[in-house]
């Protein structure tokens, strides 16, 4: 007899839905609203779930941030996409941190541990060789972040560094990735691969928080970040200009 | 008082004030897809419950960053499955994904005879064995899709792809359980095509 059509697989899958035997699903409702409101009595975390993040995580980023912007947080605009956010802020301090991004934030990892160990699929641009730096951190929800670096000749490079590219990707909803601007001129709303994305060419801050720390960047190349979709945000820093980053970014899946 | 079941987003924003009941229908709505979705990747029923039991607590804590016009099922769904990944891979462990048929045919228009209830019964089995065979990337694409039927963009909401990945990786995956499944099964579906 032959074997199943693809058709008939895929017929054969739909009728299996209804028909599989599942461990019983456990009373999960009592349990779920006895934590929070145990949580609750005990002080643990605050009642309202917005409350929660402002005190239990983002005091601790606001505060970075309070230290670099003496006004920051008053800011003006707020741009998000996915688990990064834009803040513009009337005047940037100066930066605590010194060392190169691709050196001070995770592990390093060959790309094959890397599409092992996230859990989306890890984008890259066509036409590159494979980066020569490649860092894995954890997000404080548990998602499992990357940095690509590449020194490619072929791209000019980014001043005070020996890289010529620096990607970030970054999934999940919630923000734990925050660039600090200086004026709301600095950043130019455009589109990638129909997705919206900002344009940012002055200097500025990157805050990245890991679930044991805040570290914060000096960037002086331009930067690029984009709605990657499936709840990915990619930040691409380049001395390049914007159509060229642009076309660039085209290639990135 | 008596009155119509409030939607998703009236639970969402009675919860986002702090209602702790209002939230518990939620969890009271999607337990099962939620438990069920972290028994696919922990192939553990207790791992299940306590992914399952974290993910709609960290959901809660993280309601505010819910995006409104979005629909809540994937959102919770990546919350649920981030959370039971990342206990396989504290656990280091590796089951046998122990899913079992129901006793009892498919409902239908007409029952089956008792022989093609059994051919059936058998081609399902064998299906089901050929799927805790593949690896987990196609395995849970192909489980997201057809046991648990999310549609094509909540599969790659929770499995934080495109959608367009989602065909593909299902392609190569259902292309794969083919080459597992014994030659020779009977055809059990939905649907037959009458001769």
């Amino acid at each position: 007899m032959p074997e199943l059509t693809p058709l008939e697989l895929e017929r054969a899958l739909a009728g299996l839905a209804g028909r599989i035997e599942y461990p019983s699903t456990p009373a999960l409702a009592p349990a779920v609203t006895a934590r929070l409101a145990a949580e609750r009595r005990g002080g643990i975390r605050p009642p309202l779930p917005g409350l929660a993040l402002w005190t239990r995580r983002r005091l601790l980023v606001a505060v970075a941030i309070g230290l670099l912007a003496l006004l920051g947080i008053a800011a003006a605009a707020r741009l998000a996409i996915g688990a990064l956010e834009i803040r513009v802020v009337p005047t940037l301090a100066p930066s605590p941190t010194v060392t190169p991004l691709p050196e001070a934030i995770g592990r390093t990892v060959t790309l094959g541990e890397a599409r092992a160990g996230v859990g989306f699929e890890v984008r890259l641009p066509r036409g590159l060789a494979e980066p020569d730096t490649v860092r894995i951190f954890p997000s404080p929800f548990g998602d499992r972040s990357l940095l690509l670096a590449w020194t490619d000749p072929s791209l000019p490079p980014l001043e005070g560094t020996p890289w010529t590219l620096v990607l970030l990707e970054l999934p999940g909803d919630e923000e734990y990735a925050f660039k600090l601007v200086a004026g709301e001129g600095a950043v130019r709303e455009v589109e990638v691969g129909g997705r919206r994305g900002f344009w940012l060419e002055e200097p500025h801050h990157l805050v990245l928080e890991t679930p044991t720390e805040v570290q914060t960047y000096r960037v002086t190349g331009n930067v690029l970040v984009w709605d990657a979709g499936g709840g990915l945000a990619l930040r691409m820093e380049t001395a390049q200009p914007l159509d060229e980053a642009l076309a660039l970014a085209e290639t990135v899946n | 008082m008596e009155g119509r079941p409030l939607q998703d987003p009236e639970l969402i924003e009675l919860a986002r004030e702090g209602d702790v009941r209002a939230y518990g229908e939620l969890v009271e709505r999607y337990r099962d897809l939620a438990f069920r979705t972290a028994y696919l990747i922990t192939r553990s029923a207790a791992e299940a419950e306590d992914a399952a039991q974290d993910a709609f607590v960290k959901a809660y804590y993280a309601l505010d960053r819910f995006r409104r016009q979005e629909p809540f099922r994937p959102w919770l769904l990546r919350i649920v499955s981030n959370e039971a990944k990342n206990r396989v891979r504290s656990a280091r462990r590796r089951e046998g994904l122990a899913l079992r048929l129901a006793e009892g045919g498919p409902s239908g228009d007409a029952g089956p005879s008792p022989e093609s209830a059994a051919t059936a019964r058998e081609t399902q089995e064998a299906l089901l064995a050929a799927l805790a065979a593949l690896r987990e990337e196609d395995r849970l694409v192909i489980a997201y899709r057809y046991l648990l039927e999310l549609s094509e963009a909540e599969t790659a909401e929770v499995l934080g792809v495109r959608p367009g990945t989602v065909k593909s990786r299902l392609s190569r995956a259902l292309g794969r359980l083919r080459e597992r499944v014994p030659a020779g099964l009977a055809l059990a579906g939905p649907e037959t095509d009458d001769a």
